[in-house]
């Protein structure tokens, strides 16, 4: 399965690397007049095109631009002319931290409140579920904002925006709060959900009562058995959810003002810098690519079944 | 983003019947009132987006500058902007855009991948891997990502932007459908179709459509809710749409820079949003709680209600009660009742009722009866391990002196496996798949006895060997999917037996093995209790496991005792109709050239129990008697007991 999957990653990223070159053949017009605008002259468009090659033949551009992809060196800025690689290595840390400390919260928090709610039912359990469903449909970027207002604006417990490096980790971890928790909170409903109705379905099973029959402690079957046996959907929900924490991402940095990938990206977009586009797109692709690969893994560890005998 | 509901969360497909028809459905939907409430407010949402320019008070774009960043009011029930521009009439002009954007990617997706799902789930391997495949592909990609990036050359082209997100997730789609369309493929009425030779097309849309479309709807549902966020998010960035159209994303936006000045701005548009995707997600659970062949994805389903049948119908406890085995009993079990509540008025419906029985030290007793007769929920009821919500709401369970019905967890723990062990009937899902089943034995083993790991390990080569596993070392390292269902059934009678136990209850201990297996199992439970002279109280429907093993037997129909006595009298002179039935629709009672025997009908569901004889509806002896009250179970001398009102007349009957 891992190794499908890894067999599967090579051509993937091929085809995001294809798609992310075209991307630049559907810029209208050529790319001079794209970042010059109208009042460019001819003669200054002609000289911008040639500067980074985008005057030679497309197949050329296209072997040039994979070959470069692949020893890491995906071109330069059309605006800063920088390269993007560059720009990208030093984006990366700031949504890595950000997405690593949401899965952390995400997970602590969540497999707990899923687990206390399969195991509370009335009306505990159906609070739960009410707040969850609000909680799933709250969008990130409103509640990112709602955090800035009552607890950086009124309060200034937490910065509003801005990120320091992990330098210094105290500074570092107080500037990701907000983030962290408004890119967290729906996720961690979500997944207490996951792993409420997982737990339910496990607690239903032959083998738990089995297990009481036998005479083994309450503790000892929910935390060993129960809970190792809700291991395999929980993988999985955590491996979607840190796909969509790369995807919430681009907005939080955005909102908190955080030099991430995201906002990398959201820059180059504005900005009309196709190839910082592009990289940062193949830089996402080549993340969930670790990521599934990664919960693959996993999964495949904790499934018996797929250790072979 | 806001995370939407997982689609691979939704319910493995396994339409199991067809859908119900389309008024039936909508009924059941709109019974919640979650539901009722979703569906109201997205109607009213689309109602209001399309018609906006004739409902909203005012001009979403008209500024006016005497009247900026008001709270509500009459002239402006939900207050102005940072322009003075209305912000109830920019909320409803805001919708239709998202809606619009959110069902194109929605019908994009829904449009590609349905029928290449379709395609892929009926033809043959080929079509079927390549487009998995290229499924799998787009799975792997960072789809708000990659919408985001389109942006940069399509810059507020809300279709376009939308179009790629139903692309991308097309490839969801597409995995879904063509799960849903193997499973359904393999259902016997599509087979029936192939072979009365449907064209392939016309099983598609006739028999395969159908079952897969209710799944479907749920993940348009889901659909719409991502695009929504999706769009909002992209509106919210600035990259959505129009800054000169108002969408609910870019409002949030606006109101984003002027939370200092005026926070009441941010609460308008954010609960518009959030109440609209909150609709689209719990109409989608509906949907999908409604759909065949899917479970709820709440708890497990209470057992149908009882209905008519009160509590003053139950007959008075047998007067004559059962006879005491000579050795005084170890077990000893009287007027039990067990129910599970039921949403009718009486709130609860009784499924064992006031069933008296005793287990001797060193005897083996059986239960008997058809399915559904309650005899599972009585030995349940002993180590107190009936299911929740289920109650042992009366009688009393003496083990050994003390009393478990209604006793405390500790109490029970104490008894459970160390006094009182237990075999399930199906023994490969009895054991955890996820650990081996030697580890398992172990933490049994150490948990009822102060031995390190050495011995436990000794000890669990040694229990496994003595339930006739021949090469105890190698298969305590097996986890349970590696060993067959015989085997499996012998680790957990050793499970059963780590803690020594005086009493084993085994709940049809051979049903779901092959008959040879069954023959051996038997006979190891059978040396078991004669070796550590342990008590065996057994459930079955086979009258030949009770012949060849059994002691004793109670027959049970439909939560009562009906007969009880020595296992040799009552199969060689039964004394209930129902015995009799039973007797004689054994293989083993078939003569050459007749028709073998069976009792019409089946058992009822509790909430159809009849408030007099429960068999009378089948019984082939019914009077008038039988119909004029609750029978009794009355002693007929030397242990025996009937509950019969004819049983005067069984005499010789056989």
């Amino acid at each position: 399965m891992a190794l499908g999957r890894l067999v599967l990653a090579v051509p993937m990223l091929f085809v995001v690397a294809t798609a992310t070159f075209f991307l630049q053949q559907l810029v209208p017009g050529n790319p001079g007049s794209f970042i010059l605008g109208n009042e460019a002259s001819p003669a200054e468009i002609r000289q911008f095109d040639a500067g980074l090659g985008l005057n030679k033949p497309v197949l050329q551009q296209y072997g040039s631009w994979l070959g470069g992809a692949i020893r890491g060196d995906l071109g330069t800025s059309w605006t800063s002319h920088s390269p993007v690689t560059q720009t990208l290595l030093a984006a990366a840390p700031v949504t890595l931290s950000l997405a690593a400390l949401a899965i952390v919260v995400i997970v602590c928090l969540g497999v707990p409140l899923g687990t206390l709610a399969a195991l509370r039912p009335g009306p505990a359990d159906r609070a739960f579920q009410g707040l969850a469903g609000f909680a799933i449909a709250l969008p990130n970027f409103w509640l990112g904002v709602a955090l800035v207002l009552f607890l950086a604006v009124d309060t200034h417990l937490f910065p509003a925006t801005g990120y320091t490096g992990l330098a210094d980790p105290a500074q570092w971890l107080h500037a990701l709060v907000l983030p962290v928790l408004a890119l967290a909170f729906g996720m961690t409903m979500s997944l207490a959900l996951q792993v409420r109705s997982a737990m339910i379905d496990v607690l239903a099973k032959d083998y738990i009562r089995s297990l009481h029959a036998a005479g083994l402690q309450g503790r000892s079957v929910l935390f060993k058995h129960a809970l190792r046996n809700c291991m395999a959907p929980v993988i999985t929900t955590v491996g979607f959810q840190l796909l969509g924490l790369l995807a919430g991402a681009v907005v939080i940095e955005q909102l908190f003002n955080l030099p991430g990938l995201g906002s990398v990206l959201v820059a180059g977009v504005t900005e009309h810098d196709v190839p910082l586009v592009q990289g940062a797109v193949l830089l996402f692709a080549v993340f969930v690519v670790v990521v599934n690969l990664l919960t693959d893994v996993a999964a495949a560890a904790l499934n018996p079944r797929a250790r072979g005998r | 983003m806001t995370q939407a509901p997982d689609p691979l969360a939704l319910p493995s497909p396994a339409p199991a019947s067809r859908a119900p028809s389309a008024r039936a459905w909508l009924r059941a939907l709109l019974g919640s009132p979650v539901s009722a409430v979703s569906l109201l407010w997205l109607v009213m949402v689309a109602v209001v987006s399309a018609f906006a320019s004739q409902l909203a008070p005012y001009d979403p774009l008209q500024n006016n500058l005497n009247a900026l960043l008001q709270g509500p009011s009459i002239h402006h029930l939900l207050g102005t902007d940072e322009l003075g521009r209305d912000v109830l009439s920019r909320l409803m002009f805001g919708g239709s855009t998202l809606l619009w954007g959110a069902a194109e990617a929605t019908a994009v997706a829904l449009l590609l991948g349905v029928p290449a799902g379709l395609l892929a789930g009926y033809s043959g391997r080929t079509a079927d891997r390549l487009l998995t495949w290229v499924a799998d592909l787009s799975f792997a990609l960072p789809a708000f990502v990659i919408v985001v990036a389109l942006a940069v050359i399509y810059p507020q082209n809300v279709a376009i932007l939308m179009g790629a997100l139903g692309v991308i997730s097309a490839g969801g789609v597409l995995r879904f459908a063509r799960n849903l369309t193997r499973a359904a493929r393999n259902e016997l009425y599509v087979d029936a179709a192939r072979v009365a030779g449907l064209r392939r097309r016309q099983i598609l849309i006739r028999h395969i459509l159908p079952v897969i479309a209710p799944p479907l709807v749920v993940q348009a549902f889901v659909g719409m809710s991502v695009g929504l966020i999706v769009l909002a998010s992209l509106s919210f960035l600035g990259l959505g749409t129009n800054p000169e159209t108002p969408n609910w994303g870019q409002m949030i936006y606006d109101a984003s820079q002027q939370i200092t000045s005026d926070p009441w701005l941010l609460v308008p548009a954010g609960a518009v949003l959030v109440l609209t995707v909150m609709a689209l997600n719990f109409l989608g659970n509906a949907v999908r709680d409604l759909a065949p062949g899917t479970r709820p994805s709440g708890r497990a389903r209470q057992p149908r209600s009882r209905r008519g049948v009160g509590q003053r119908d139950l007959p008075a406890a047998g007067g004559a009660g059962p006879a005491q085995p000579p050795a005084g009993p170890l077990l000893r079990v009287r007027d039990l009742v067990v129910t599970f509540p039921a949403p009718d008025p009486a709130g609860t419906q009784t499924v064992v009722d006031r069933v008296s029985f005793d287990v001797a030290a060193g005897e083996t007793f059986c239960l008997v009866g058809e399915s559904g007769c309650g005899k599972t929920m009585s030995v349940l009821a002993v180590p107190g391990l009936v299911p929740a919500p289920g109650i042992v709401s009366g009688g009393s369970v003496l083990f050994d002196g003390a009393e478990l019905a209604g006793a405390s967890a500790r109490i029970l723990g104490k008894v459970r496996g160390s006094r009182i062990g237990f075999i399930s009937q199906e023994p490969m899902t009895a054991l955890d798949p996820s650990f081996t089943v030697g580890s398992q034995l172990r933490e049994v083993l150490r948990r009822h006895a102060a031995i390190d790991r050495r011995t436990a390990r000794a000890r669990c080569h040694e229990l496994l060997g003595e339930v006739g596993i021949p090469d105890p070392a190698a298969t305590a390292k097996l986890f349970p999917h590696q060993i067959s269902g015989g085997m499996a059934q012998r680790v957990a009678i050793a499970i059963a037996l780590g803690g020594e136990p005086d009493l084993l209850i085994a709940d049809e201990p051979t049903t779901a093995l092959d008959v040879t297996v069954q023959a051996e199992i038997l006979d190891l439970l059978r040396g078991l209790c004669e070796r550590r002279n342990m008590a065996l109280l057994l459930v079955t429907h086979d009258l030949g496991v009770v012949a060849d093993i059994c002691d004793r037997v109670a027959v049970m129909y439909a939560g009562q005792i009906v007969e009880q006595g020595s296992a040799e009298e009552v199969l060689s002179d039964p004394r209930h109709p129902y015995t009799i039935g039973l007797l004689s629709s054994m293989p083993g009672a078939a003569k050459a050239g007749i028709a073998l025997a069976a009792i019409p009908g089946t058992v009822p569901v509790p909430r159809d129990w009849p408030a007099w004889c429960r068999f009378e509806p089948r019984c082939p002896l019914a009077a008038d008697a039988c119909r004029a009250g609750a029978i009794a179970l009355a002693g007929l001398g030397a242990g025996r007991l009937s509950r019969c009102a004819r049983v005067a007349d069984l005499a010789g009957e056989r």
